[in-house]
């Protein structure tokens, strides 16, 4: 695993964090008005009050900010040491199930509403870039136990008979 | 001995071999690893590429199905239902307003007035056709307006029909409004109509208030560089379905929630509108409602 991944990580999702946080706290608050332009297709406050600014009844933002939380002890250096496969899979998941998501909300903004929201696709590129990077430190963290079949493995012992 | 030599230092032909085999498995290894580096490599980058064009897919799709927006609707002189309600709206003010109700209040500014002609402190709304939050806030803002002066030439449409945020909220355009009062001066800028044409002008000091101050968005309102109204200052939601006409029928209705909201709205602007003016007039300033809204505005201020 590259050194940098944990940090890089890391930094990442308090990014994630500090906007879907703006994103709560300003979906609560009234008197919090997001600061974002509403011209033409970017109006945050289209998207953030639209019907698709809930799933299942349960606000996007303070989702948003949970999923980011729930990173961090995914990211962790002792995570990204860890050897145990659920830890490496479940990252995976998890960060693929953000993906996900981020596709339903872009296809909520892009196609149903019509409206960009600035700050959601801050959201988006974040957790699209965390995703990019933990699969690619995945990709390159090599386990160690690589099981090698030798052909030869007797001979070395016995050729001296 | 344990490096591989016998006692005359040669190396024995087992240990030889031993060593060679190690060679050539730890190569092997590292061979392997390479492979499955390079495997997974090539698998990551694969799935990274299909979330990306997944995602640009979308993006396309909702940016070849925006190719159809709307004409916009007309914009057609108020009808005298309209003026006169206003005008009999402007007198009235809420003994309870409902500032719940007021998403958005103002924010107070520190930076240097914008000046009428006349040398009166001015309000400038910059605002567009097709947006609904400009839909609902014109109409407390004429309303605030009204308690100082004159408005007139005031024309109605709709914001427009495709806009999710608030499609064909009823509404006022200032775009040839014209506006007369002994305390402050009013440009309305209507800059994009409802098919999102450009149709305003903006001055460089306009431009750089709207863009530094308002953040570039509709509508915005300053206050004689005391407070900003970014955004609507209330749902759009609640002239869901109205034409202007009904809108104009509720508006002396305070107990309705098309009322109480565009009161409520009202008396917060004509409060921000007092902090201009010094209070003046008196009997517009010291009313029940906007003495509220003040008190409400001030409490933004700690």
């Amino acid at each position: 695993m590259p050194v940098w991944t944990a940090p890089v990580c890391l930094l990442l999702t308090a990014i994630g964090i500090g906007i879907a946080t703006y994103l709560t706290i300003a979906h609560y608050d009234t008197h919090v008005s997001l600061v974002c332009a509403a011209k033409g297709a970017i109006d945050c406050q289209a998207v953030t009050t639209s019907p698709q600014s809930k799933v299942f009844g349960i606000p996007v933002a303070p989702l948003g900010l949970a999923y980011f939380v729930a990173m961090i002890p995914l990211n962790l250096p002792v995570a990204w040491r860890s050897a145990d496969p659920r830890i490496k899979i479940g990252r995976l998941l998890y960060g693929l199930a953000g993906i996900g998501f981020v596709c339903y909300l872009v296809y909520a903004e892009a196609v149903i509403i019509k409206k960009i929201c600035l700050w959601c696709t801050g959201v988006h590129i974040t957790t699209l870039v965390l995703f990019v990077v933990t699969v690619f430190a995945s990709a390159l963290a090599i386990p160690t136990d690589v099981d090698v079949v030798d052909d030869d493995d007797d001979e070395g012992d016995d050729s001296d008979g | 001995m344990a490096d591989g030599r016998d006692e005359k230092g040669r190396t024995s032909t087992k240990y030889a071999a031993k060593k060679a085999a190690s060679e050539r498995i730890a190569a092997q290894r590292a061979a392997q690893q390479r492979a499955e580096r390079k495997r997974n490599l090539l698998m990551a980058g694969g799935g990274v590429l299909a979330v990306v064009v997944v995602i640009g897919g979308i993006v396309f799709a909702g940016l070849s199905s925006k190719k159809s927006t709307s004409a916009g609707h007309p914009v057609v002189p108020a009808s005298a239902t309209v003026t006169n309600a206003i005008t009999a709206a402007a007198p009235l003010t809420s003994a309870t307003p409902t500032l719940s109700t007021v998403t958005g209040p103002p924010k107070a500014l520190t930076g240097a007035a914008l000046t009428s002609t006349s040398g009166k402190p001015e309000v400038l709304y910059v605002g567009a056709d097709y947006c609904p939050y400009c839909g609902v806030t014109r109409w407390p803002l004429a309303i605030a307006l009204s308690r100082f002066g004159t408005l007139s030439n005031l024309q109605t449409t709709y914001s427009a029909a495709n806009d999710t945020a608030g499609p064909n909220t009823p509404t006022l355009d200032f775009r040839n409004a014209t506006y007369k009062s002994d305390y402050i001066g009013f440009v309305g800028i209507e800059y994009e109509d409802g098919a999102q044409k450009v149709i305003g002008k903006l001055t460089t000091e306009q431009n750089t208030l709207f863009n530094n101050v308002g953040g570039g968005a509709f509508p915005f309102i300053d206050f004689g560089g005391k407070w900003m109204q970014s955004g609507a200052s209330y749902a759009t939601a609640t002239l869901a379905g109205l034409t202007p006409e009904a809108v104009a029928g509720q508006l002396t209705d305070t107990s309705s929630k098309v009322g109480s909201s565009i009161q409520a709205s009202a008396d917060v602007f004509t409060a921000s509108i007092c902090d201009m003016t010094g209070g003046k007039p008196t009997n517009v300033c010291t009313s029940a409602g906007v003495v509220a809204a003040t008190a409400a505005l001030a409490s933004l201020t700690k």
